[in-house]
């Protein structure tokens, strides 16, 4: 399975989790539901990109978050 | 009396949330003794902010609503200021609650005057639960977000350089972070997990360009 697909089905995972009633308003892309950003992100939307991006970024952060605990 | 214009659009879900989370800064404003100007709803538009930055002349210009690298918009995304507009922001330091418009925008209106400007290098994220928005101030999951950026606005009012402002909305975001995920309902709590996510994204793209030392007080 190619890296993009890997991280797109870890993504939408993510989202899955994530309560029925649940919305995100990313700025003039619209707002959303959770199923309409699993279907932006599997279409590979501008949104979903943006969404994939959003997600990468914060797995990237924890570490950082957790580092945090230090200070 | 120093000066500040408030703008905030309120014509979809998003820019709902930052008409209602934007009221707390303009109670802040005029009890700390600003002139307050409040363009609000369909009066954003490129005419009537361009025309009140021209004739109020502000020391603080805050914008919310829908941003792109090239341009902040107002009502039904109207494009209000532009990368050849820029210099209507000359002399003032500026926050633009929106997405995108740090790198470009903001960097024309330092190179045409302004003083100092804040804002997004990336999308801004509200998240929000469908119940809650006719009730966006009442939203468990959007609160940490907006607080979050409402830091910036209040340390401006109060006082702070434009690089403090920022410095305590990252302060008081990293306090939310830890508070969500050492939360006793964070492994169960689902919504908590789409909150921390808006709030690091939004953190983690929040910068200044201009002068560090800049105060509207």
């Amino acid at each position: 399975m190619a890296y993009a697909e890997i991280i797109k089905k870890l993504v939408v995972a993510r989202l899955q989790t994530m309560p029925p009633n649940v919305g995100f308003s990313i700025g003039s892309h619209g707002t959303y539901t959770k199923e309409e950003l699993i279907s932006e992100v599997r279409k590979e939307t501008d949104t979903g990109k943006a969404i994939v991006d959003m997600q990468l970024e914060f797995i990237k952060q924890m570490p950082r978050l957790s580092a945090t605990l230090s200070d | 009396m120093k000066k500040i214009l408030i703008a905030r659009p309120n014509y979809d879900n998003g820019t709902n949330y930052l008409f209602f989370w934007s009221e707390e800064i303009i109670t802040e404003a005029k009890s700390s003794g600003y002139n307050v100007t409040d363009v609000r709803g369909d009066e954003v538009t490129q005419k009537n902010i361009i025309g009140r930055l021209n004739s109020v002349k502000p020391d603080f210009v805050f914008l919310n609503g829908h941003g792109s690298k090239d341009s902040y918009c107002g009502h039904n995304l109207e494009e209000v200021i532009t990368l050849s507009s820029a210099e209507a922001l000359a002399n003032t330091v500026t926050f633009i609650r929106a997405c995108n418009c740090l790198e470009e925008l903001g960097e024309a209106s330092i190179m045409k005057g302004g003083r100092a400007f804040i804002g997004y290098k990336k999308e801004f994220i509200i998240p929000f639960q469908y119940e809650y928005i006719a009730r966006p101030l009442k939203d468990p999951m959007a609160r940490p977000v907006l607080e979050a950026s409402n830091q910036i606005p209040k340390s401006l009012i109060n006082g702070s350089t434009a690089s403090e402002a920022v410095d305590a909305s990252h302060k008081f975001a990293k306090k939310q972070f830890l508070e969500i995920l050492f939360s006793s309902k964070y492994s169960e709590d689902l919504y908590l997990n789409g909150a921390l996510m808006a709030l690091v994204n939004n953190d983690l793209f929040l910068d200044m360009k201009g002068d560090k030392e800049a105060k509207i007080s």
